[in-house]
């Protein structure tokens, strides 16, 4: 396979069909849909180059060939100071997570902003869960009077569901539910010995309530087509966040880039900082991108007829914010004042652990990258109405006989302690409550006025929190994740350590959709109200957040607004 | 964000220091520093000195190599140097000089001293006046007002990372499979050692 075509010299060549401004989990789709439909297309990247296995240099490691066997340096501590709010940092993957000395923002409250600049952006170290919308989700909006419609039903995403769900290969168990839509899935990876007793103890005493392995974009059974972009069959290492040398969870780099490169009409600049949109006041168009060049801190633009906007909602709104004309003096596109405005995420941290008496007598091979999950059971209809918060909440658990780490709670010392921990311990479960965060036109960023990054860029200054609803929806998660009492476990105990908004890392919701330009910024297809030939396609466009892990909604609606785009072009209406 | 990979070892480390409230001035040793076959980076002869005997006390050889054989001291040290900040480092010190003292409190003798039925009694005692670490899932800590580590909490996690996350264990005694391939969810569990993670 040929390598990706890195230009970091485009000055004689600065003029494209498009430019795709972010190359992760929606910036990947945008390329490999535009360059699949013949436009030569350039992607901008913030962050370095990551080839993909060449980059992937912690992938075959064992802990014990790191030198902090996976922890952290004081200097790195201080280097990932906002990284590591989220947990997710050590010694084996901190490569692909964002340098917070370099960028940094603002915090009227707290926001934890976990990013991962790179090529490939996040889709190297997400958590790879993958759940469609139904319908009734994007009905909640205009049924409850909360924010506006989302200009979106269930039929006009399902079948582009489909469409990326076949191309990412997305391992799962289907279930019927009309409130949790089955996809196109491989075969599921298997339930544990507890697991399997769990479920049918927790599906026996609480009607509705289900019990599902993670859908997970994972190959279980390659197709033709993941073959032939190089990518195999997951091998249950479970060392995903560094590169996966088999290509089997999806990424840009291990999938989409790739299908865009092999077209030929794929260019990617990395280090290349968009400083903002250049428009056109004549054609009320985008004609270009102003970028900062990262390492010579040179500005160079480039042209394009079509644009798509996929940095993550915060730095497309960012972008958008800072690029200002005598037309926009707000922002591009900002007539609606909603611009930085409804930032969401998934509030998680809360729920409940314990162990397990029994099954001394069963164990796994493998290690499996995915738990369990429990569907949404609340506010479904007027059955499950809770009447103290609105919308819902699901749970992720992980369940393993527990390891040597298990010595540091039990007060014993010597050769017979030391030789019991070789062995595997008592059967756990956690389970990991992840909810809805309820849109609140409060919760905003704005840029700094007098705060710039080492580029000259403005900074963001995030003002934003958890509101009261999803308190009140925390006290239930909490509650029903002691489900593991009723079903028998011992030495349960629940938690609740909520962080700030953004450490569920789904930030989004900064440009959203709607019918009307006077309160939203897009349109249903994810352009611009007010500039045809503009598209934000990451998670800036969602109109509320639900409570499921969002990447295959964005991966969607990014093919489905190439298409529009496509036609649109055609038409000679862009 | 891959919540997967939850290693349990590894959130002992990140973003963890020990209470470094009423940290003293590290106190200069007036006795005679301990021969060492090795040079601590951290720690000083004694004090490391004492760190291995704690370690081999708490994982002593046996039909498996004990702590000091597979360099669990030596781990110590450099994780302390290279992992904990200047307060953190302060409160560690200070941390051991408390548990020397409470060590000499009860039986008039340094814990290097102390035969071998007295070091496991007094180590048991301050692992029982410990509390336990704060809760965690997928490396995440969720414990929104975790108390203090002590010092032995803190140390004998490092011994249990330092020898069972060690290339020996990890290879050679533990179950080890780089590469499982397929995932099998339940199958019989007769009595070998666990899987090396």
């Amino acid at each position: 396979m040929p390598k990706i075509n890195i230009n970091i010299n485009l000055n004689n060549v600065n003029t494209f069909d498009a430019i795709v401004i972010g190359s992760g989990m929606s910036g990947g789709w945008a390329a490999k849909e535009l360059c699949e439909k013949g436009l030569k297309t350039l992607v901008l990247e913030k962050g370095r180059m990551v080839e993909h296995l060449d980059d992937y240099t912690t992938a075959m490691q064992d802990t014990w060939d790191m030198e902090l066997r996976g922890g952290l340096s004081v200097e790195d501590q201080k280097k990932y100071h906002v990284q590591i709010r989220s947990g997710f940092v050590g010694e084996a993957s901190k490569h692909f997570m964002t340098n917070d000395l370099d960028n940094p923002y603002q915090e009227t409250r707290r926001f934890d902003w976990i990013r991962g600049n790179q090529a490939g952006g996040r889709s190297l170290i997400w958590g790879r869960h993958t759940y469609r919308w139904s319908n009734a989700d994007f009905e909640a909006n205009a049924q409850e009077g909360v924010g506006v419609d989302w200009p979106v039903r269930y039929k006009d995403i399902a079948p582009w569901y489909s469409y990326v769900e076949k191309f990412v290969g997305i391992s799962g168990e289907k279930l019927g539910l009309e409130h949790l839509p089955d996809g196109e899935f491989l075969p599921p990876f298997e339930l544990n010995c507890l697991e399997k007793d769990f479920r049918q103890k927790i599906e026996s005493k609480y009607k509705g309530r289900h019990i599902t392995i993670g859908r997970v974009a994972h190959l279980t059974e390659p197709q033709p087509w993941h073959l032939a972009l190089g990518r195999g069959q997951c091998q249950t290492r479970n060392r995903c966040s560094r590169g996966c040398p088999y290509g089997a969870y999806f990424s840009s780099n291990s999938a989409t880039l790739p299908a865009a490169n092999n077209t030929g009409n794929l260019s990617l600049r990395p280090n290349s900082i968009v400083h903002s949109i250049i428009y056109d006041q004549e054609t009320k168009k985008a004609k270009g991108v102003r970028v900062i060049d990262a390492e010579t801190k040179e500005s160079v633009e480039f042209f394009a007829k079509v644009i798509f906007m996929c940095a993550s909602a915060p730095a497309s709104a960012q972008i958008l914010l800072h690029s200002t004309s005598d037309r926009y003096p707000n922002g591009l596109g900002n007539d609606s004042g909603e611009l930085g405005h409804n930032i969401m995420d998934h509030h998680y941290h809360v729920g409940a652990m314990g162990t397990f008496e029994g099954l001394e007598d069963g164990y796994y091979e493998g290690r499996r990258p995915t738990g369990i999950f429990i569907p949404k059971y609340v506010n479904l209809d007027d059955k499950t109405k809770n009447p103290n918060f609105l919308r819902g909440f699901d749970y992720q658990g992980a369940s393993s006989r527990e390891s040597w780490g298990r010595g540091n709670g039990i007060a014993e010392v010597g050769g017979d302690f030391k030789d019991s921990l070789l062995k595997p311990g008592p059967w756990t479960m956690s389970l990991m409550g992840f909810g809805e965060v309820l849109l609140n036109h409060n919760n905003k960023m704005t840029l700094s006025k007098d705060k710039t990054d080492k580029w000259g860029i403005p900074q963001i200054v995030f003002d934003a929190s958890h509101g009261d609803n999803e308190m009140k929806m925390r006290q239930q998660m909490k509650a029903d994740a002691e489900m593991l009492e009723s079903a028998g476990y011992k030495n349960v105990v629940a938690f609740d350590n909520i962080g700030g908004l953004g450490n569920g890392v789904h930030e989004m919701g900064t440009a959203r959709m709607g019918h009307d330009p006077k309160t939203s910024v897009l349109n249903k297809w994810n352009q611009l109200h007010e500039v045809s030939n503009l598209f934000v396609t990451d998670g800036s466009f969602m109109t509320s957040s639900n409570c499921i892990n969002p990447s295959i909604t964005y991966m969607a609606f990014t093919a489905r607004a190439v298409d529009y785009a496509i036609t649109e072009m055609k038409k000679k209406n862009i | 964000m891959n919540r997967r990979e939850y290693i349990k070892q590894t959130a002992l480390f990140l973003g963890y220091t020990l209470s470094a409230t009423a940290v003293s001035e590290v106190m200069l040793s007036c006795k005679t520093q301990a021969d060492l076959a090795w040079k601590p980076v951290f720690f000083d002869n004694n004090q490391a000195n004492l760190i291995a005997e704690i370690a081999e006390t708490i994982l002593p050889k046996t039909n498996t190599p004990g702590a000091k054989e597979l360099g669990v001291p030596q781990f110590i040290d450099k994780m302390l140097k290279l992992t904990t900040d200047e307060a953190g480092q302060k409160g560690l010190i200070k941390g051991l000089e408390d548990f020397e003292k409470a060590c000499s409190d009860k039986y008039g003798k340094d814990f290097t001293e102390l035969d071998a039925k007295q070091r496991q009694e007094f180590l048991i005692a301050q692992d029982k006046a410990s509390p336990a670490f704060p809760i965690s899932m997928w490396g995440i800590m969720l414990d929104p007002n975790p108390q203090p580590i002590t010092f032995y909490r803190r140390i004998k996690s490092m011994v249990l990372m330092g020898y069972y996350s060690s290339e020996k264990i990890g290879e050679d005694v533990l179950a080890y499979s780089p590469v499982p391939g397929q995932y099998k969810g339940c199958v019989p569990y007769k009595g070998q050692n666990a899987w090396s993670e």
